[in-house]
């Protein structure tokens, strides 16, 4: 890893910032009067001082220096007060130009596919999209602009100083050329390994998050000491990283520290010999002083915010990094799906995710609206390859797809989502309320179509017994649901959503009779009215199919209307069917859709 | 404002028993004293940064007088400056050593809190170890250890900032008394005032820290539940419900911000009216002579630096303070547990990688003989749900199910006869002798658990299932076999050491609940529990299903003729065991194989028949109570409940 951000990469951070900060404007328009206010009363200040000092060495009245003294604090005390001022802005700035950050990049991830995903923790995650946007929210408004200002106030001092003798102008100009360069150098020396060090963190958390979340597991089977010990080695990575990063991290002190520590020593003995020479007063070596000790406060202060910005960069770069990832964008057209049951017609389609190596080729389906198609396959014979091509994951490579008479690639590529209603095996539940895991903190989904959803489903009753009814906060993961009731929530979701389209893959197991009717029923009501794709698992379902697709190796293996496979004998179906009677669990298949957003 | 926020928040505050609390002073001492040789260096070290400027100010104000002849220095102003260029080196080097020490410092002490806050969560039940979302929980581990952390990190700085600051007050006595009580008197009000506002700090510091853990806790629900979320096409509807939580914590953190500002601006005001009062009060000394223009350099100096002190000492106690919310929640995650437990010391070395201790063996009382369970008991706080007064004896080589419907309490009993929720009520005796803590006895070698849904990790394959287990690769693959995992494991890119995904999801559902069974067996326990292993099974039929279609299979050719109507009878059972006995049997050959003439005994819950055909004995549960028990036979005829699951369970037609 380069210690120097590329030119690219420095390019679309500071674009990025830019983006963010451009609808602040006003708020930072008052940043900026607020700043350079203090700026100036910073510099005029010490004029007083030097005033003060040859007045009471010279003969100017008591009370003129009296006055001095008091116009010196009430400019003292207004120059604190901007400052205040300041820092409320900037920090509502921040605020705001973070949280617009945090949603954008928590829009463009969930936009990523489950490839991604499926690499990360969801304790990472909090890092990267939260942790990281903290870590580089101090570039987002006043380090800046405090930058400029510290720069502004160096410049003016080197003014100021060449207004007593040119040679201090000089020399000092120099020493900020100097000290500048250094530091900078010495801020980008610690980049890399703060973003270890970032990394080292987010892997120890989400490490810590996934434990946290099995304590089940890890407690029956006695793997308590396992967990602990991976943990401290963890925890020993990030210390010899963070020890690392921290001597790296302190070149921008130190140096600053060498650095003054010659500049007090220069102004001394350059003052020193004008005033020997005659040229100057002790007002003003004393005035020297004090802005050679005022340059200390712009350059410690550029150099911590140095530091930040270089703590910031490592996470600035990782950001950067997360906006970047692609979100595989494939053309659509602007066509909506008709409303109501949506009718399928696949036409002599070929599709591979490999060149050579077809996932699915030669199937047609014709799908009137309404029907429900049965598929059936093992796992790998290109049940889940559909249900992606129709989520429009990808695209087909040739023939046609068309759903509710639209071309695939040619619909609202959202709009055809929102169309199909998909039923995955494993239902994910989030950490909120059941409400919220219905409606997916939608607003303008009522409790009224909710308690209408459920009840059409036949679940009244399951929500009645509900401890608070729809307020009843499920735990994430399973939610202390039994696989039964999780499967009744997401025919819920769905059926919410009220979709032309529903691929439905059936849970294998785990279900109690009892359940299992209540299912059975659900499923009745969530297909009704609608087209249905079903990879079923239990021979009940598959009774209730028009149509029947079996795959193998992507190619169809026996299509037809269910009824007339049945009637034939020698049909793979029947024989399939007579099978599975014999077989007392009657169970099909295991083959979990989660597969299919992968 | 405060109480809208207070209104939507809906995380439970516990309600901490007073005793045992403990201030995050002594916390923070308690923290220290786990390396207090590290902590006195570590103090020294800082102690240098920050009194040596007090030298440098001594060298200006000799300067100042040298010039003006006020006190002309033996050294020469080269002297002099060569004098300044030295405390500079010295600072430089007392910085490097101290950065060094404070980062070993920190690391440990962090460390140890969090192996403590750890150490008790994995202590827990595991079923009940939290109180709240894993997500929300880490925010504590990471953010809440922080505080307090930083509390204990500003102690070094503490001692060494008294040291700078007592030596600088001396210097401004022995000059001027006058003047430095005048001067310093101003700040000490400040103090005051400071020490006044900071409860109201705290409780802004609380809402902004709720109003975090509510971001990061929604992220993570969000995240881990992304496939719902992308499946439901809802991922405006979220970002518009994140957006509102992260406005929230935009206006607790600008209160925070606006009451830390002011803190600043009296800070800084104290300085300016302090270097105000000291020329105010020098005009008429300067004329005098008594007072030179060194001293008022000096003066100037020492007056920035003190300032600068008290201004991190103000912030530290305002540290101490948010440490103090930080404290209470992690004793909340602790169930309460006293504040000395989050720091209590234990043995403790991030300089070499940790062993894990061997497993524990088995010792001759462990072999199983015989479980009784005896009016076994748990009620689910919430809902009221549960189960009551279970009796129940798995003999060695036994095979018993539990079955009943969905929220008959099957899993509720399993969990609680594994100690996986806090005992209520009941007795369970392993081999006659009664067992007090379930959670801690229930474990390998003894009895191992495989749950409804398994959870694996972000490791390899292997570590998975060893899990810290020192086990040979042969024994894996043994485990592997066992569960029917070996196919699978030849498709997996680099086998044993596949990184499988975190949380296990790289794995199929059927491929992770094998994997979590063959972590089961390799433990080679002897009392297996299954929470529903039919679905782990079911791959093991539809792989002879299908083989026996479209391969060449032996069920297949054998019954393809048989089949006639869909909806019929069953055709005659063919002569084999199914594939659910062939799998229960194997597991019980080759794992009494492996341990001698035992045969482990399996506790199940299963409501399918094979696993109902072969049981022993049959538990039947209903609304959470013991329905019936005995052989399938006696069930079928005395029960309606058995009938009607049994019905269900076969082929519905």
């Amino acid at each position: 890893m380069a210690p120097e951000p590329s030119a690219p990469e420095r390019r679309a951070a500071l674009s990025m910032l830019a983006t963010y900060l451009r609808p602040e404007g006003r708020r930072l328009a008052a940043l900026v009067v607020l700043t350079f206010g203090t700026v100036g009363l910073d510099l005029y200040v010490p004029q007083l001082l030097r005033r003060f000092i040859d007045g009471a060495q010279g003969q100017l009245p008591l009370a003129d220096l009296s006055r001095v003294a008091v116009t010196f604090l009430l400019l003292a005390l207004l120059k604190k007060t901007a400052e205040a001022a300041g820092a409320y802005v900037g920090q509502d700035l921040r605020w705001r130009a973070t949280n617009r950050m945090r949603a954008d990049l928590t829009r463009h991830t969930l936009r990523l596919g489950m490839d991604f995903h499926h690499g990360q923790t969801p304790g990472k995650m909090i890092e990267r999209v939260d942790g990281d946007v903290t870590a580089l929210s101090n570039l987002m408004s006043d380090t800046f602009l405090k930058v400029a200002s510290n720069v502004l106030v160096t410049g003016g001092v080197l003014i100021l100083l060449a207004r007593e003798d040119w040679r201090l102008g000089a020399a000092f100009a120099v020493f900020v050329l100097v000290a500048g360069l250094g530091l900078r150098r010495a801020a980008s020396i610690a980049v890399p390994a703060w973003t270890r060090v970032r990394e080292a963190s987010a892997e120890l958390f989400g490490f810590l998050e996934e434990k946290l979340a099995g304590t089940e597991d890890i407690r029956a089977l006695g793997a308590r000491d396992w967990v602990l010990a991976r943990f401290l080695d963890r925890s020993a990575d990030y210390r010899r990283l963070h020890r690392r990063a921290g001597m790296l991290g302190s070149a921008v002190w130190v140096g600053t520290i060498a650095l003054f520590t010659m500049g007090n020593a220069l102004a001394f003995g350059m003052s020193a010999w004008l005033f020997t020479a005659g040229g100057i007063t002790v007002g003003t070596v004393y005035l020297i002083f004090h802005y050679t000790e005022k340059l200390r406060e712009p350059i410690e202060q550029l150099s911590h915010q140095l530091e930040e910005i270089q703590r910031a960069g490592g996470a600035m770069k990782r950001v950067v990094e997360l906006f970047q990832l692609p979100v595989r964008q494939r053309p659509e057209g602007g066509l909506p799906l008709p409303s109501g049951a949506l009718g399928l017609q696949i036409h002599d389609l070929c599709f591979s995710y490999v060149p050579e190596r077809p996932a699915l080729a030669g199937l047609s389906v014709h799908l009137r609206p309404g029907e429900v198609l049965g598929l059936l396959g093992r796992t790998g014979s290109g049940k889940t390859t559909l249900s992606r091509l129709l989520f429009r994951l990808y695209d087909i490579d040739g023939g046609s797809m068309k759903l509710g008479g639209v071309e695939l690639r040619e619909a609202h590529l959202q709009g055809l989502r929102q169309r199909i209603g998909l039923v995955t095996q494993d239902v994910q539940v989030l950490g909120a309320s059941v409400r919220e895991n219905l409606r997916f903190f939608d607003p303008t989904i009522s409790d009224e179509r909710i308690h209408a959803a459920l009840s059409d489903l036949g679940l009244a009753d399951w929500l009645a017994a509900l401890p608070q009814g729809l307020d009843t906060e499920l735990e994430a993961g399973a939610g202390g649901l039994s696989a039964g009731e999780a499967q009744l929530l997401a025919f819920a979701r769905v059926f919410l959503r009220d979709p032309g389209l529903v691929i439905l893959d059936e849970a294998s197991a785990r279900l109690d009779p009892a359940t299992e009717q209540r299912i059975e029923r659900a499923v009745d009501q969530l297909l009704a009215g609608r087209t249905g794709i079903v990879i079923a698992h239990r021979l009940g379902t598959v009774a209730r199919c028009d149509q029947i697709l079996i795959l193998e190796d992507g190619r169809q293996l026996e299509a037809g209307e269910r009824l007339s496979l049945l009637a034939d004998s020698n049909s793979r179906f029947s024989r399939l069917m007579a099978l599975g009677h014999e077989h007392s669990s009657g169970g099909l298949s295991a083959d979990p859709l989660l597969e299919v957003l992968a | 404002m405060i109480g809208r926020l207070d209104l939507i928040d809906t995380s439970k505050d516990i309600a901490l028993p007073p005793e045992g609390n403990m201030g995050t002073w002594r916390m923070a001492g308690r923290l220290a004293a786990f390396r207090p040789g590290l902590w006195l260096v570590d103090a020294a070290l800082w102690g240098l940064v920050w009194s040596l400027p007090v030298a440098s100010g001594l060298v200006i104000k000799a300067v100042f007088d040298h010039l003006t002849g006020a006190a002309p220095a033996g050294l020469g102003l080269g002297g002099l400056l060569a004098v300044l260029v030295g405390i500079g080196a010295a600072r430089i080097l007392a910085i490097l050593g101290g950065i060094l020490v404070n980062v070993d410092f920190i690391e440990l002490i962090s460390a140890l809190m969090r192996l403590n806050l750890l150490s008790y969560v994995l202590d827990q039940p595991g079923a009940k170890a939290m109180t709240e979302s894993s997500g929300k929980a880490v925010s504590r581990f990471r953010d809440d250890v922080d505080d307090l952390r930083f509390a204990t990190e500003w102690t070094v700085d503490l001692a060494g900032m008294a040291i700078g600051g007592v030596v600088s007050l001396v210097m401004l006595l022995r000059i001027e008394p006058r003047m430095t009580v005048v001067v310093f008197a101003p700040l000490i009000l400040i103090v005051f005032l400071v020490h006044v506002l900071k409860t109201r700090l705290e409780r802004y510091r609380l809402a902004s820290r709720k109003a975090t853990s509510r971001v990061t806790g929604f992220l993570g629900d969000v995240y881990g539940g992304i496939l719902a979320v992308k499946a439901a096409t809802a991922e405006e509807p979220v970002l518009g419900h994140f957006q509102m939580l992260n406005e929230t914590r935009r206006q607790a953190a600008l209160k925070d911000t606006l009451l830390t500002a002011l803190l600043n601006t009296l800070f800084g005001s104290a300085q300016s009216i302090g270097t105000g009062l000291i020329l105010l009060l020098s005009a008429s000394l300067l004329r005098a002579g008594s007072f030179t223009v060194g001293d008022l350099a000096l003066f100037i100096l020492l007056l920035t630096r003190v300032t600068d002190i008290m201004f991190a000492v103000g912030n530290m106690l305002a540290w101490h303070k948010q440490a103090g919310v930080s404290r209470d929640r992690l004793r909340a995650l602790m169930g309460g547990a006293p504040a000395a437990s989050v720091v209590a010391h234990r043995p403790l070395d991030l300089t070499r990688p940790q062993r894990v201790p061997p497993p524990p063996a088995l010792v001759e009382g462990d072999r199983l003989r015989q479980l009784q369970v005896q009016g076994l008991g748990y009620t689910h706080a919430g809902s009221g749900h549960g189960v009551r007064g279970i009796d129940l004896t798995v003999r060695a080589g036994e095979f018993v199910v539990v079955t009943g419907r969905v929220g008959s309490g099957k899993t509720t009993l399993l969990r609680a006869l594994l100690g996986l929720l806090p005992a209520q009520e009941g007795r369970l005796m392993w081999n006659g002798r009664p067992v007090a803590d379930a959670g801690a006895f229930m474990v390998p070698p003894r009895a191992a658990y495989t749950a409804q849904a398994p959870r694996l990790f972000s490791a390899t394959l292997r570590e998975n299932l060893l899990m810290g287990r020192p086990d040979s690769d042969d024994a894996v693959m043994n485990a592997i076999r066992l569960a029917v995992l070996d196919e699978d494991l030849g498709r997996l890119e680099s086998g044993l050491d596949t990184v499988v995904g975190p949380r296990g999801v790289k794995l199929s559902g059927g491929q992770l609940q094998r994997a979590a069974a063959a972590r089961m067996f390799v433990r080679r326990p002897q009392l297996l529990v299954f929470d529903d292993l039919s679905s782990a099974l079911d791959i093991e039929t539809e792989a002879r299903l299908w083989d026996g279609i479209f391969g060449s299979g032996d069920i297949g050719s054998g019954s393809g003729g048989t089949g006639s109507g869909g909806t019929g009878d069953a055709a005659p059972t063919p002569p084999k065991p199914s594939g659910d006995d062939l799998i229960i049997d194997q597991v019980a050959q080759i794992l009494a194989a492996a341990e001698g003439p035992e045969r482990p005994a399996c506790l199940v819950v299963s409501h399918r028949r094979p696993a109902l055909l072969r049981a022993d004995r049959i538990l039947l549960l209903k609304d959470g109570r013991m329905e019936d028990t005995g052989t399938l036979a006696e069930l079928l005829e005395r029960s309606a409940e058995m009938r009607r699951l049994w019905a269900g369970g076969g082929v519905e037609g």
